[in-house]
């Protein structure tokens, strides 16, 4: 017994298809592996992306070829989350209506558009969990990136090749007991610091014991931040000039 | 030998488990609306306290000194663990097999139901706290939150909400023109009917 017709079945992945490369030319400008696909955006929406949030996080400032190669894998490596998404979302479906339009044949019975939307409405929504998580930590390891890029360059100009950084937390009650930990002193105030070589530069897992620089979560907000030389924090966790040859790290380890 | 009557008793039970759920679904209606209050009142002082001393730290409480941390909710509903409890008797009863063959089966039936309700509510008190964590309020920096932030992070922060954001409002539209779209394909085919 046949379900869908073929004709259908492509009709139903270009609308599909459609609606996942709209949503990564949004998030990514314009790419080469999208550009025949001839979907219409307004200008401000294709300027604002992961590449402007990268150079923002840079602080707005021309990127060396090295700087432009890692946005460049940033771009590539968001698209190929989307692209296996995409295609896991069309085929899934494909495969419930095709399901619906089956046993509405055999059984003669025509399927009620309301069961047929909630079918799809099920399958989008999990498409739209799984595409939140890409677009969140995808964006946070664009943005962290950057930061950590720039405050790399910084240090590099005052002969520091292994700066000192910590992370800002935002402290809400959204705030995360990992980043509260990983970050913070005990004190709940004071940032933790860390050399920039001892940071997990991969996603965080559950159980290390060092923050990564890629975010520790989808939707972290901590952000990093150098501290230089002779520099510490006050009593409320603000960054200050201490004393010459005061070395915060140290102090911190030291208890 | 004294006689239990367990339908009686199963009965009960399952009344109980029906006034448990209503009680749970009120009390966590009312929590959430306090939460939202209280939360509108704070952003207003935030806002209020940034507002009046732009550019400097000020000393009005954030979020942090005046709510403890969340903790993620727990039932304070009594008639929850005295569920578990009855379940955990007629459990106990089943396994020692004192009773009929035929009850022996009845009761697992109806001990499978009401733990297939309990699983079911829940399931349902999760799926509403994940649409409620979706929905996050929008991020506002006040003094004292965007402490050693730098200008640029805070552009940046700034700019990822608002991208996210962006996408998933237009992300809803399309998602919505898709599922009508492959709708009306389907209508094409002349397998669907209206309700």
């Amino acid at each position: 017994m046949h379900g869908l017709h073929s004709s259908s079945k492509d009709q139903i992945t270009r609308l599909v298809e459609n609606l996942f490369d709209k949503t990564a030319l949004r998030f990514l400008g314009d790419h080469p592996k999208l550009k025949h696909k001839k979907i219409p955006l307004l200008g401000f929406e294709a300027g604002l992306g992961l590449a402007a949030l990268f150079v923002q996080s840079m602080n707005n400032r021309w990127l060396n070829n090295i700087e432009q190669d890692v946005l460049k894998g940033l771009v590539d490596g968001s698209l190929s989350y989307i692209e296996v998404l995409k295609n896991k979302t069309s085929n899934d479906i494909i495969q419930k209506v095709d399901g619906l339009a089956r046993e509405a044949r055999i059984s003669g019975e025509k399927i009620p558009e309301s069961e047929l939307n909630k079918a799809v409405q099920e399958e989008l929504s999990k498409a739209t969990s799984h595409l939140e998580m890409i677009l969140s930590s995808e964006s946070t390891k664009s943005r962290n990136l950057g930061m950590a890029m720039d405050i790399t360059r910084a240090a590099a100009i005052d002969g520091e090749r292994d700066p000192i950084v910590g992370f800002a937390v935002i402290r809400d009650d959204s705030t995360c007991e990992v980043c509260i930990k990983l970050n913070l002193m005990p004190d709940g105030v004071t940032p933790r610091l860390y050399r920039m070589s001892e940071l997990s530069a991969g996603y965080y897992k559950r159980g290390d014991t060092k923050p990564s620089l890629l975010g520790n979560h989808p939707r972290c907000r901590c952000t990093p931040f150098n501290v230089p030389s002779d520099w510490g924090f006050t009593k409320d966790g603000h960054i200050t000039f201490v004393s010459a040859g005061h070395d915060a790290l140290e102090e911190q380890r030291k208890d | 030998m004294s006689m239990i009557d367990y339908k009686s008793k199963y009965m009960d039970l399952k009344a109980k488990f029906l006034s448990t759920v209503d009680l749970s679904y009120r009390l966590g209606y009312e929590a959430g609306l306090k939460d939202s209050q209280a939360d509108q009142a704070q952003q207003q002082m935030q806002q209020q306290a940034a507002m009046s001393q732009p550019g400097m730290p000020t000393e009005s409480p954030s979020i942090e000194d005046t709510t403890p941390a969340q903790e993620q909710p727990k039932s304070t509903n009594p008639n929850e663990d005295e569920l578990g409890q009855h379940i955990e008797k007629l459990e106990s009863m089943v396994a020692k097999g004192e009773i009929s063959s035929s009850e022996v089966q009845e009761l697992k039936k109806t001990l499978n139901d009401i733990k297939s309700l309990q699983i079911q509510m829940n399931l349902t008190k999760s799926m509403d706290s994940i649409k409620h964590n979706h929905k996050r309020p929008a991020l506002t920096l006040s003094p004292k939150l965007q402490a050693n932030l730098s200008a640029p992070a805070k552009k940046a922060l700034t700019l990822q909400e608002q991208i996210v954001g962006d996408i998933f409002s237009k992300w809803e539209k399309d998602a919505s023109s898709t599922t009508s779209g492959i709708s009306s394909i389907i209508g094409m085919e002349g397998l669907t009917k209206k309700d």
